[in-house]
């Protein structure tokens, strides 16, 4: 660029990073004078909220896993601006949010999107959920999905496995949309009483 | 999950809705509705997304391991395991689980692949500039963020004063002006967060969009001007060629041509179809040489009578050209409360009773003064007001005197003497009105009657301090509160003094010796002396 853009127009992340040491990544207890260390410590123990929250703003699997990967990026390039007494969740999802908010700018209007307001205030309902708790979900669910009748467990598939619409699926199975979401939806809401169920008995709600 | 709660299904079934992208307008809004006013539907949606999330997760993952399994069967020779189904035996899941790490997949059907490696620089990847500083003038930057190498969307920039130039990545150009907010979005796209921009889109960059809180703004090759006003909505004015501005719901745009102006705030755009006189010249369309502050100043000194201003009740003009509008409408023409001294010479003001905050007796309230815009102001310069007061006289408790600066009587910040409960006492005061109420007080010192002061009431880089010199015990005291931002947008703002027997009957008079008026401005063509009011 002219006048003194090709100064400031040149990024400087790709200088601030050293070369990468085989086995970086294994050292946790390096962590506190390792940035990349402290970095990854704190994205793995962060991940599957940051990931929820994107989630429940796309809704799309495929669209949440690209921008997880975005933000990854951009909290690895902003980390050394992260305040460290700051919940690494909260900031992460608040870099998170502004990914995606470009994504949803970038697709137009085919979808309905939550506004700006609600997205910020998202964050700390996800943030909270605590990973332990997260886990003990999963567990539970792999347990109820076992007790799902046949037909149940097919349509959970059809609709589930691949990134398909539930009016295909519909248009594939001969019935309404409707009533595949209805069924969807009970699908879901009985596994997840499950899963409060479970965990009820195990002592963990 | 034992008791039923009526809202609470009805939540879910909003969400169960939400994630299979059923939902209409309608229903969508009722449901940002639920969320939006209470944490507790927001904790309820975030756990029935993540439980949604690990089915989808388990599904996936299951796919996965069928794929894999039938290439291992068939490799092996092995029975096909068509058939079988994800919600399998344990036996099969221990083999998926198997399977799945070798291909790559998380055991658990973790949730991201995180590609750590290459976030932290095994690859070249990078997220590239989006836009570039290219020129800078007076700039104050605020915030932590500034411009420099790292320009990648996502950045927001916050400048605080000056002029800044930014061609984007697909060529547009654009100037900020100071105070304002610009978050970076793409190589051919930008949010006004605060503040004003012009934009200068040659045809190459066309559809370069500005997106603000009232809407968006997409250009068509063109120049044009977009700020947000003090109530957050958004103005746009086209100075050639074509934009199209849409609200924030999805709706049909508007087309605005050369010298056509609309308004947006979030739900519709209007065309402004008389914009204000003011509202094409303060945007800055191009950088020039590094424009010189012009000081402006008025003195009085109540030397001699200033014909065609504020007359006392003898009918001379006192100096003063406006009172601060919302006050003094039930004063005569000639004020018996002034009285010019020309052969002290002085100002004698006499109280009266009235009170800023709860806007009390307004209408016979003295608060005189300037129009600022009539000195060359146009809303971002600098300014100061300064009085000199001898001998203050000591009023009833509460009562005060001082400096103002305002669009109105109920919108302003003032600040002076006020007295406290204490023979002949006074503290130094700064207090922000807004809505008429007063706010953010901040007292210091004392001061007795009978002095000597010198008051200053000023902005500077867009901050409001007040200073007290007494000139009896040469001191001085400097006083900040916090920032009246409702002033910050105000082009037409007054600024004076006044003199008030706040909740008291007992009116004393005040003797001004000096006032002086000084607009720091950078524009060389603005007028140079005040136009005075004609007497009504």
């Amino acid at each position: 660029m002219a006048v003194g853009g090709g100064y400031l127009g040149m990024r400087g992340s790709g200088a601030r990073l050293e070369a990468m040491e085989p086995g970086w990544d294994g050292g946790m207890a390096d962590s506190a004078r390792d940035p990349r260390g402290e970095f990854a410590a704190n994205l793995r123990a962060a991940q599957a909220r940051i990931f929820g929250y994107i989630y429940s703003l796309v809704r799309n699997l495929d669209d949440a896993d690209d921008l997880f990967q975005q933000t990854s990026l951009v909290l690895w390039d902003k980390y050394n601006q992260f305040d460290a007494t700051r919940d690494f969740a909260s900031w992460a999802c608040g870099v998170a949010r502004f990914e995606v908010l470009n994504f949803i700018r970038s697709r137009g209007r085919d979808r309905l999107y939550f506004s700006d307001d609600l997205t910020l205030s998202l964050i700390e309902a996800h943030v909270s959920l605590k990973d332990e708790r997260l886990e003990d979900r999963r567990d539970a669910l792999s347990g109820c999905l076992k007790k799902l009748r046949g037909r149940d467990a097919r349509l959970l598939e059809a609709c589930y496995a691949q990134t398909t619409r539930i009016p295909e699926v519909a248009s594939a199975w001969g019935r309404s949309t409707h009533s595949i979401h209805n069924s969807l939806r009970r699908i879901r809401r009985s596994l997840f009483e499950c899963v409060e169920r479970t965990l009820a008995q195990e002592g963990l709600a | 999950m034992s008791e039923r709660d009526p809202s609470a299904d009805e939540l879910l079934d909003l969400i169960d809705l939400y994630l299979s992208d059923l939902l209409d307008a309608e229903s969508f809004a009722r449901l940002e509705g639920l969320l939006g006013e209470s944490p507790a539907a927001r904790s309820r949606f975030a756990l029935y997304v993540n439980h949604h999330r690990e089915i989808e997760f388990t599904a996936r993952a299951s796919r996965a391991a069928d794929t894999a399994l039938d290439r291992l069967a068939s490799s092996e020779g092995g029975t096909s395991p068509k058939g079988r189904r994800w919600l399998g035996g344990r036996g099969a899941w221990a083999a998926a689980a198997l399977v799945l790490v070798t291909i790559g997949l998380a055991a658990r059907f973790a949730p991201p692949r995180v590609e750590l490696g290459r976030i932290l620089g095994l690859t070249t990847a990078e997220p590239a500039n989006v836009a570039w500083l290219l020129n800078a003038q007076d700039c104050e930057w605020s915030g932590p963020e500034k411009p420099g190498r790292d320009m990648r969307a996502g950045k927001t920039l916050g400048l605080e004063r000056g002029l800044a130039e930014l061609e984007f990545d697909r060529g547009a150009r654009v100037i900020l002006q100071g105070p304002a907010e610009l978050e970076l979005l793409s190589g051919s796209s930008a949010r006004l967060i605060k503040g004003s921009l012009t934009a200068r889109v040659p045809s190459q960059a066309r559809g370069f969009t500005v997106l603000s809180a009232g809407g968006k703004v997409v250009d068509l090759g063109t120049e044009f001007g977009l700020s947000i006003d003090d109530k957050g909505g958004t103005v746009v004015r086209v100075f050639n060629g074509e934009v199209v501005a849409y609200p924030l719901k999805p709706a049909s745009g508007l087309t605005l041509r050369q010298d056509q102006a609309a308004r947006l705030n979030g739900r519709t755009v209007a065309l402004d179809t008389a914009p204000a006189a003011w509202d094409q010249a303060r945007y800055v369309r191009s950088i020039g040489p590094a424009a010189k502050a012009h000081a402006r100043s008025i003195t009085l000194d109540f030397s001699r009578p200033r014909p065609g201003t504020l007359a006392d009740g003898r009918g001379q003009g006192v100096g003063f050209t406006h009172r601060l509008p919302g006050t003094g409408a039930l004063l005569p023409r000639f004020d018996a409360n002034l009285f010019l001294r020309s052969d002290t010479p002085a100002l004698e003001l006499t109280t009266t009773r009235s009170d800023l905050n709860t806007q009390d007796r307004m209408n016979t309230g003295e608060y005189l003064g300037f129009r600022l815009a009539e000195l060359g102001f146009t809303g971002p310069e600098d300014f100061e007001i300064s009085a000199t007061m001898p001998r203050i006289p000591g009023l009833d408790v509460v009562g005060q005197f001082g400096l103002y600066v305002g669009p109105r009587s109920n919108q302003n910040i003032r600040g002076g003497l006020i007295r406290r409960p204490r023979p002949d006492l006074y503290r130094v005061f700064l207090v922000n009105n807004n809505d008429g109420m007063d706010q953010d007080i901040h007292e210091v010192g004392l001061t007795t009657a009978g002095d000597d002061l010198r008051l200053s009431l000023r902005r500077l880089a867009g901050r409001y301090s007040l200073v007290v010199e007494n000139l009896t015990r040469k001191s001085s005291s400097t006083l900040a509160i916090a920032h009246p931002a409702f002033l910050d947008h105000a082009t037409d703002l007054h600024a004076g003094l006044f003199g008030a027997n706040t909740q008291s009957e007992l009116s004393r008079t005040l003797t001004i010796s000096e006032v002086q008026l000084t607009i720091w401005t950078t524009r060389p063509d603005s007028p140079t002396m005040p136009s005075v009011r004609k007497p009504s």
